[in-house]
């Protein structure tokens, strides 16, 4: 059944994963069932919750649109690249401190995505906030706390 | 949701990626509407041809008086250009509309056009602009106007190994064009959309697309003709907004909105650009 297993090398949060797939694996099943890296989450499967939200070399995309053997020789980020020696990231922070979260499943994706918003507009307005995470659901509706963590980090990143 | 089985090329020029669309191939680009179409096994192809190691099919621009796309330029790129945002700001603010931020980072200029899905952003903007699309297979390379890729719902004229490698049309100088939708919240997928470009005043070219409202997005050449001669007044306005139906139309009816409902909404939106553009000129 799998005769086209394809040999690909995928390195996540500095981590290389080497392993042999086939082409219709998603990336996100990748992340998810190789690599074990579970912070990164499935909702639809259909790239509209953005559950599965990462970055590409740089580029953050949605992993569930994305097959792994596209992500041969590429450097993956996840949710669980952002801390450092324990320590959170400043948005992992915020979102902690402001309680941006009830059952916590779509906060990996959100986080992710704030973080390219935040790369992309360092002192986005709420309008800006909103647009920017367009493509990432949260079915408990903290999207007032959402906005008010994405704010602060980019105040805190301001003050810095 | 997971894909049926396929066989993988990554192709490594556009000579490569011809030659296996040649061999029944089908081209993966930015993949948002490919993969979304495989998961739910309406297509199941057996060989995919990934072209996103092709940078140099990627890219914008000015060149001899045309403005060249690269064909796999995605659509945050095209909403962040500096150079469309000023000449073309129809084609970035429709790019800027599509989706969320991390589909437009994948997604690209020609799979939108060769998805060919009567909602497509971009897609009434290059019919609008007589964009063209460059064509590349292994017999060489060949130019077809963007009203001609959609033949029908989700269907092209493209043979299966034609590579849209770019969209270019002439810098439309002196021009002004607009983008208006109709979707049930921002960034969603269009209900209706509407692309205007016009230039002279009075109007000497016309270029007037609609999506929505017919199995793939057209041209509504009544509309033009009645624009072409005519300064942007309210008779001239509303004289134009009548045409629409010169064509024989056959909107979609699904669950967002009935065919008629779709027809006012393409009125109102044309009214909305003819407007924005009457009130721009007259400055």
């Amino acid at each position: 059944v799998n005769a086209d297993l394809r040999e690909i090398t995928v390195t996540i949060n500095g981590v290389t994963h080497q392993h042999a797939v086939e082409p219709r694996l998603l990336l996100v099943d990748f992340i998810r069932d190789v690599a074990q890296q579970t912070g990164t989450h499935i909702g639809c499967e259909d790239g509209v919750c953005g559950g599965c939200t990462v970055e590409v070399n740089g580029a953050t995309i949605k992993s569930c649109m994305m097959l792994a053997i596209q992500a041969h020789d590429a450097e993956v980020t996840t949710i669980e690249g952002l801390s450092s020696n324990g320590e959170l990231s400043a948005l992992q922070a915020a979102f902690l401190e402001r309680g941006a979260l009830q059952c916590g499943y779509c906060t990996p994706g959100m986080i992710m995505a704030s973080r390219a918003l935040l790369r992309e507009n360092p002192s986005p307005n709420d309008e800006e906030i909103r647009r920017g995470l367009t493509g990432n659901l949260c079915r408990c509706g903290t999207y007032q706390r959402i906005i008010e963590a994405v704010r602060e980090a980019a105040a805190a990143s301001q003050d810095a | 949701m997971r894909p049926a089985a396929f066989r993988y090329t990554r192709a490594g020029s556009v000579d490569e990626a011809v030659e296996a669309l040649a061999d029944g191939g089908t081209v993966l680009a930015g993949g948002q509407a490919l993969l979304t179409t495989m998961k739910l096994r309406q297509a199941k192809p057996d060989h995919l041809v990934d072209v996103n190691g092709l940078s140099e099919l990627a890219g914008i621009a000015s060149e001899n008086g045309k403005i060249v796309i690269g064909g796999l330029t995605r659509v945050a790129d095209i909403a962040a250009s500096e150079l469309l945002r000023k000449e073309v700001p129809a084609l970035a603010d429709a790019a800027s509309k599509m989706a969320d931020p991390q589909v437009r980072r994948r997604a690209t200029i020609a799979g939108n056009l060769c998805f060919a899905d009567p909602r497509a952003n971009l897609t009434p903007v290059l019919m609008a602009l007589d964009a063209e699309a460059t064509l590349t297979s292994v017999e060489g390379t060949s130019a077809l106007p963007a009203e001609q890729v959609p033949v029908a719902f989700r269907q092209t004229s493209l043979a299966p190994d034609q590579l849209v490698t770019s969209i270019r049309f002439e810098r439309p100088a002196g021009a002004s064009g607009c983008y208006q939708e109709l979707a049930r919240q921002p960034n969603g997928q269009p209900i209706v959309n509407v692309s205007l470009h016009v230039s002279g005043d009075p109007i000497e070219r016309a270029g007037v697309a609609v999506g929505g409202l017919a199995p793939t997005t057209v041209r509504l050449q009544g509309v033009e003709q009645a624009l072409v001669g005519q300064s942007l007044d309210e008779p001239a306005i509303a004289a134009a907004i009548g045409r629409i139906g010169d064509e024989p139309l056959e909107p979609l009816d699904d669950l967002h909105a009935p065919p008629g409902y779709r027809l006012s909404a393409a009125r109102t939106l044309l009214r909305r650009c003819l407007e924005t553009l009457a009130a721009g000129s007259s400055r």
